[in-house]
């Protein structure tokens, strides 16, 4: 049921023009995905020096909180730049990223970083103050660092593995996979 | 200085055997290269900021370019192991490639820059060094490092 | 001359260079994809 609505929305965007001049366009749609990949360096970067500090590996001598504070404009700015131009490469091949197996889980995966970082954030503010200057901050606030650099590895993982074919609803995939990446029409010809 | 005889030898080696053959692996370790650039530009941009008074304007420039030095060789070393295994798997086509020696020369740049220059000079007191000297070392840094981040894209597209 | 005062010429040498390099290398991009979009608007 899910797999259809996704389907007819994703063939809906499909029938725009803008959608198909972006796909069709010389160079945009490599800019909007170069755009894309290199602010991984803003946004990922930041995170990176932000969850090592929770993890004590850099800045033992400066309050964790005071660098989550200060790298968070930055990081949220290279969020922001990715979270657009993600939406136009997606907007651009819609349908076929809906049916990516691969887009699915990194969808799944960015719900759980969002998740994973709104409690963080939460134990943070609770605890604030009481083990800033720790070199090796508690425990709670070391998984937390560590689930948060896994998740996000695995949504650029996840995002590299759209432009490979593997698992595509063309080719002979097992049932289980048709379900999974939303094949609606192959699925249909499974039926007895 | 003709590096030809090289990319003939890295074409056919073992790495190429594996690179070539496995889709699934040339996979994995063009994710590592990708992590391992996010992590060099946090630590490029934070120390670089940092220089030009963006950014952490409350601790020492000392110590937060000594704390990103140490992660951004990690990150060096990763992006650069990786990117070897990587370009076995096309070591022909990136011979004749423009972009890929665009990118190596910006890569022998970089690397000359950061580990000849710009960490040897920042080890004095940044206070001794002129401020338009420090600001012009960040904004030299960064273009640098930018340049070699989307030269290297832009193999992909060429 | 001080060590540092030489690592700091070499500094402001080398960061000129490199950005001018940067700015023609760029410009030479921009230039072929200005060229190519005005080849295919031809067409």
């Amino acid at each position: 049921m899910l797999n259809e609505l996704l389907l007819t929305f994703a063939q809906w965007l499909d029938t725009h023009q803008w959608s198909t001049d972006i796909h069709e366009s010389i160079y945009m749609y490599s800019w909007i995905e170069a755009t894309h990949v290199l602010t991984l360096m803003i946004f990922l970067g930041m995170l990176c020096v932000i969850d090592l500090r929770m993890l004590g590996a850099i800045f033992p001598n400066v309050p964790a909180s005071k660098i989550a504070e200060r790298l968070d404009k930055p990081m949220i700015i290279g969020f922001v730049v990715m979270l657009i131009t993600g939406f136009l490469l997606f907007y651009a091949i819609p349908v076929r990223s809906t049916q990516s197996i691969w887009f699915r889980i990194k969808v799944v995966l960015l719900i759980l970083a969002g998740i994973n970082a709104f409690m963080f954030r939460a134990k943070m503010q609770a605890s604030s103050g009481t083990w800033d200057l720790d070199p090796i901050p508690p425990k709670r606030i070391r998984i937390g660092a560590i689930a948060s650099l896994v998740l996000w590895a695995g949504v650029v993982i996840t995002g590299r593995t759209i432009a490979y074919d593997w698992f595509d609803c063309h080719k002979q995939l097992p049932e289980f996979m048709y379900w999974a990446a939303g094949c609606v029409n192959e699925l249909a010809a499974l039926e007895p | 200085m003709d590096l030809y005889p090289f990319f003939d030898w890295l074409d056919t080696s073992m790495l190429a055997d594996i690179s070539k053959a496995y889709g699934g692996v040339f996979a994995v370790v063009q994710m590592f290269h990708l992590l391992g650039m996010s992590m060099l530009g946090g630590m490029v941009l934070v120390g670089d900021l940092r220089l030009l008074n963006v950014l952490l304007k409350d601790v020492p420039s000392e110590q937060v370019i000594e704390n990103t030095q140490k992660w951004f060789t990690v990150a060096l070393i990763v992006v650069m192991t990786s990117g070897i295994f990587m370009s076995s798997a096309v070591a022909m086509k990136l011979y004749y490639n423009q972009m890929f020696w665009a990118k190596m020369t910006s890569l022998a740049l970089g690397v000359t820059f950061v580990y000849a220059i710009r960490r040897p000079l920042l080890k004095f007191n940044h206070d001794t060094i002129d401020p338009w000297t420090i600001k012009l070392l960040a904004v030299t840094s960064i273009s640098i490092w930018f340049t070699v981040a989307a030269s290297g894209r832009w193999i992909g597209f060429s | 001359m001080s060590k540092q005062v030489i690592l700091e010429r070499v500094a402001i040498a080398f960061s000129i260079a490199v950005i001018c390099a940067g700015i023609w290398f760029w410009g030479e991009q921009i230039r072929y994809v200005l060229e190519t979009l005005a080849l295919a608007e031809d067409y």
